[in-house]
């Protein structure tokens, strides 16, 4: 089996390389054996905790491997992987010996979840019936949640001080028992809002999270109620509530954490992507105590723009490292897209990096759309529905670029349709392009409303030329 | 362009959302509103629902549910109201000559150095990255060119240095425009020492 470095650069992240290198060349790796067949290789590797970690590489099902470690990482292929790589790379000996126990329970939960991805799984009477119960419960939750949101709007929300602050977030908290984290988050975000708003006296942001609160409790009873009736239907599946568990995002707004084989049991997988990646920035979530890091890319196959995000407790920044910019495509065995939303999350374990080709770009521009018109509609559908993303991302083909009175740019379509600008931060650096580098290029935009004023503006995000992307985030 | 009595509501609805869903009730604030909704309505069936839902809230005990309703119904039609300025009279803008460099820097570093280097918290530490970039051809990256203007003081500094003899001289002409549009914000020795670097630039280019 010949492993190169330009191999284990395409398999692993930058940090999971530099890391896994000084893994391989420090000795940490020990034990380092193979299957018999020769197509699985594991080692032993040092870790933090009492006991070392065991991680693997299988190269017996698919052209790119599989990989495992019973480290705790959330990074995958982990710095681990990448040593037991570069171990191989430097040519060292692996011996045929008995696969460790934890390698093999770790490989055949893996592959049993390979083998039922793809299969819905018909519940038991059991797990109908905790499910009825957990439906029941969130029931009981909302109704409690409409009570308090009442509450605040009788109130009012310049009441809510420090001390009503204080009393509502123990009543916040008791949202806790009831399997709604969504909206418990939610409300945490509102009364956030409520305390920059009691300072500023501007009411905006936390009028919009309200409204958005009543929309989502409503719309989770409605949601809730039909899996009532599902569930108490069984062994019957009349599948009331699948329509909007696929379409919408109101499972993942209630607070539910979707598991990637339960996303393929909905038909919700892609396979044999590729895709690029045009911005990248982190969230600092003061209210939730996390980091985000989100990146914006777009399809290869059909100029879906989606959005990945990861998930850092404050707390667990010690064990979980950052994610960065990345600048190569990924070719993605399997990507897991959740549901609902014109901008989609999504997810993927396995992945090869490889150089951004300029047959990449000239695919992001051909899907870049023509109509701004059409565009900013779809916009503003989107913003109508108070659960749906206010800010939806948009890649734009630029036929000509236009200048106001007091120095605001607008990109125009080739109808003439304009779209004003809003360049703030690193998105400034569009003035600085020149017209070669604007004009018959995709504008990767994200659109803003001012209701204040009664504006649709776009904040340009990359512009995506056939030689390169210019990001204005990171 | 959203119609003016819609945002006049709005106003009026955000002050009972700040001060409490009570004091809507047979508030005249509110009620004017209600002849100009139904006459709306005749022409677009959602401004009667809001017209319905302004009398409830107005009429009814249940103000909190009232409100809310009709804070939905309003926010969703301000939304939709929402449009790209009118640009007929605008023009094409004088662009630039010379093409903007590449973006090339991850997050990581990004962030971090322009946000030192705009505070003006230049250490070595800083230097040695800015060193490390360079070696490794990352340092023209655009997004950092204002941040290396704002770390120009006029005080002889090490970053400064650093700054104008090792590397402004390798970044190309795109970095100019920089320059420039610190000039009008700048004041005593920085505006010197920023004027002093933009003939240098110059002269260095009629010598090529």
């Amino acid at each position: 089996m010949t492993i190169t470095d330009e191999f284990i650069r395409s398999y692993v992240s930058a940090a999971a390389y530099e890391n896994g290198k000084t893994l391989a060349s420090k000795g940490k790796l020990i034990s380092l054996g193979q299957s018999a067949d020769g197509s699985l290789f594991f080692a032993e590797c040092e870790g933090s905790g009492a006991n070392n970690y065991n991680c693997y590489l299988d190269f017996g099902k698919t052209s790119i491997p599989t990989n495992g470690c019973t480290c705790p990482s959330r990074q995958i292929p982990c710095k681990h992987v990448s040593g037991l790589l570069h171990c191989m790379q430097m040519g060292k000996t692996f011996n045929v010996v008995p696969i460790p126990e934890d390698i093999i329970k770790k490989k055949e939960r893996r592959d049993q979840r390979a083998k039922d991805a793809g299969v819905p799984k018909k519940p038991t009477k059991t797990q109908a019936s905790a499910a009825l119960k957990k439906c029941e419960a969130q029931l009981e939750g909302l109704e409690t949640a409409e009570k308090l949101l009442k509450n605040i709007a009788m109130a009012g929300l310049a009441s809510i001080d420090a001390s009503a602050s204080s009393a509502l977030a123990e009543q916040v908290k008791q949202l806790g028992n009831f399997f709604i984290p969504g909206i418990q988050n939610s409300f945490k975000e509102l009364l956030a809002l409520s305390a920059k708003s009691l300072k500023s006296q501007d009411y905006t942001l936390a009028i919009d999270k309200t409204n958005y609160i009543k929309a989502l409790i409503k719309k989770a009873k409605e949601h809730v109620n039909h899996k009532i009736f599902d569930l108490n239907a069984y062994p019957l599946e009349p599948a009331t509530a699948l329509k909007d568990t696929t379409s919408t995002p109101i499972e993942e707004q209630i607070g539910y954490a979707w598991k990637l084989p339960e996303l393929d049991e909905l038909g919700l997988k892609r396979v044999n992507e590729e895709v690029v990646q045009v911005a990248f920035h982190m969230i600092t979530d003061n209210v939730n105590g996390m980091w985000i890091d989100e990146g914006i890319w777009i399809s290869l196959s059909d100029g879906l723009i989606f959005r990945t995000q990861a998930f850092r407790p404050f707390r667990a920044h010690r064990s979980q490292g950052p994610e960065d910019t990345t600048f190569q495509a990924l070719s993605v065995n399997d990507m897991y897209v959740y549901p609902g939303g014109i901008n989609p999350r999504a997810r993927w374990n396995d992945y090869v990096q490889r150089g951004v080709e300029a047959s990449d770009l000239k695919k992001v521009v051909a899907f870049a759309a023509t109509d701004f018109k059409e565009a900013s509609k779809n916009a503003l559908n989107q913003a109508r529905n108070p659960l749906s993303e206010k800010s939806p991302i948009f890649s734009l083909r630029v036929s000509g670029v236009k200048e106001g009175p007091n120095g605001e740019w607008a990109v125009t379509d080739d109808k003439g349709n304009a779209i004003v600008l809003k360049l703030d931060g690193f998105a400034k650096l569009l003035k600085k392009m020149t017209k070669s580098q604007l004009v018959g290029n995709a504008l990767v935009c994200r659109f803003y409303h001012d209701i204040s004023k009664s504006v649709l503006l776009g904040e340009p995000l990359a512009v995506v030329s056939a030689e390169r992307i210019t990001r204005f985030w990171s | 362009m959203a119609l003016p009595i819609l945002d006049e509501l709005k106003q009026e609805l955000d002050r009972v959302y700040a001060a409490g869903s009570g004091l809507a009730k047979g508030d005249p604030r509110l009620l004017k509103y209600l002849p100009a909704l139904t006459a709306m309505g005749r022409k677009a069936p959602v401004f009667n629902t809001m017209a319905e839902k302004l009398k409830a809230l107005c009429e009814e005990d249940n103000t909190a549910d009232n409100l809310l309703d009709l804070g939905n119904i309003l926010y969703s039609v301000l939304y939709t109201q929402c449009s790209s300025p009118d640009t007929t009279a605008w023009r094409e803008p004088s662009f630039v000559e010379n093409s903007l460099p590449e973006t090339k820097l991850n997050a990581a570093v990004l962030e971090r150095l322009a946000s030192d280097l705009e505070k003006k918290l230049a250490n070595y530490m800083n230097i040695s990255v800015l060193e490390s970039l360079q070696s490794k051809g990352l340092h023209t990256d655009p997004r950092l060119f204002k941040a290396y203007c704002k770390a120009i003081n006029g005080d002889k500094s090490n970053m400064e240095e650093f700054l104008e003899e090792k590397l402004f001289p390798t970044l190309g002409p795109a970095f100019d425009a920089f320059l420039e549009d610190e000039v009008p914000r700048a004041l005593g020795k920085r505006l010197l020492k920023i004027k002093d670097i933009i003939e240098r630039r110059k002269q260095r280019r009629r010598w090529i």
